[in-house]
């Protein structure tokens, strides 16, 4: 294994722990402040679309990208339909699976 | 007491145990032996993060925009801790310590749902808790890892379930906040630095949409700030 992996690893323990020491180094006040919880409140849906774009870009050719689409939009329905994550993970995967194959 | 601990985490064991193996599973599709897929479970149970570094994996990315990466994701972390005070009431300082290192989502769902009085009955429950918890996910990702390398099934098309599980996530986000103008622009902002910047991707769109809250913050600021002062004037006037 190269050592770009071990790196990889360990700066996913690094970014996890970090944020869950914060609040006990900062202290309350600065967590409670209004701008804090502005930010902490809308980062996560800005930051996980950004998330679903950079996982989409492993496809390269015409196929794989309109699997990509077709497959999301399954995703995307059956979430709104169900609110069952692992039902709409499944059916997603399943529907890109059978469509590069 | 450990009985207590495991019964209140037999909900995260169920959770954890399929999305630890399918973790495993997805380390050992991109050629990672098993025993660092172990390694990888067992030095942090942090889930979607460590979902998300396994794309990083495949494109080989470097330290710095893997850290980034993962604190912003991680970020909504650091508004648990002030929530789980009551259960840090171990006497040794490593245990209690453990359990803010070890606060996932669901953990920290869990024991904001235990009552105070019983963490002072049992001061060492949280950090039973903790450990159970790391257990479960460190074992599920080995579990899955060597299923992976001893049942080759090299099934084309499995990545894809990161873009699906990233999707639900945000979805989720979405129903919770209900802010599709800024669901809007992340994803205008993503597709361009795709576009422009497909090597640094990550880290140049995460902090432009920081800058873009960051502003609409301080604009919202000042117009309540003068919508207060002209309410004053029109009492004074």
């Amino acid at each position: 294994m190269d050592k770009t992996v071990l790196f990889i690893m360990l700066a996913v323990a690094f970014g996890t722990y970090i944020t869950r020491l914060v609040p006990f180094v900062l202290g309350e006040r600065v967590l409670d402040s209004a701008p804090v919880r502005y930010l902490g409140s809308y980062l996560p849906v800005m930051i996980l679309p950004l998330m679903v774009i950079f996982c989409m870009r492993g496809a390269t050719t015409h196929t794989e990208h309109a699997a990509q689409i077709v497959a999301l939009m399954v995703v995307i329905s059956v979430h709104l339909l169900s609110r069952m994550a692992l039902v709409s993970i499944l059916l997603g995967t399943v529907t890109y699976m059978v469509l590069v194959n | 007491m450990l009985q207590r601990a495991f019964k209140l985490t037999l909900p995260i064991f169920f959770g954890y145990v399929p999305s630890g193996i399918a973790l495993g599973l997805l380390l050992a599709q991109v050629g990672i032996h098993w025993g660092w897929a172990a390694f990888y479970g067992f030095i942090v149970a942090s889930g979607s993060a460590q979902f998300l570094g396994v794309g990083f994996i495949a494109a080989r990315a470097g330290f710095q925009e893997v850290f980034i990466a993962t604190t912003l994701l991680c970020l909504r972390h650091a508004f648990y801790g002030l929530s789980i005070r009551h259960s840090l009431v171990s006497r040794s300082l490593w245990r209690r310590l453990a359990i803010m290192l070890g606060l996932t989502d669901e953990l920290f769902a869990v024991l904001t749902h235990v009552r105070p009085e019983e963490f002072k009955e049992e001061p060492e429950l949280g950090f039973y808790m903790t450990a159970l918890i790391h257990l479960y996910w460190g074992g599920a990702v080995t579990l899955g890892a060597l299923a992976g390398e001893y049942l080759p099934m090299h099934w084309k098309g499995l990545e894809f379930v990161l873009v699906a599980m990233m999707t639900v996530l945000a979805l989720e986000q979405y129903l919770r906040v209900k802010a599709p103008n800024f669901l809007g622009a992340a994803l205008l902002v993503g597709v361009v630095c795709q576009m422009y910047f497909p090597e640094h991707m990550l880290p140049i769109s995460m902090g432009i949409c920081a800058l873009i809250l960051f502003t609409t913050y301080q604009i919202k600021a000042l117009s309540q700030a003068k919508a207060v002062a002209n309410q004053r004037r029109s009492d004074g006037g």
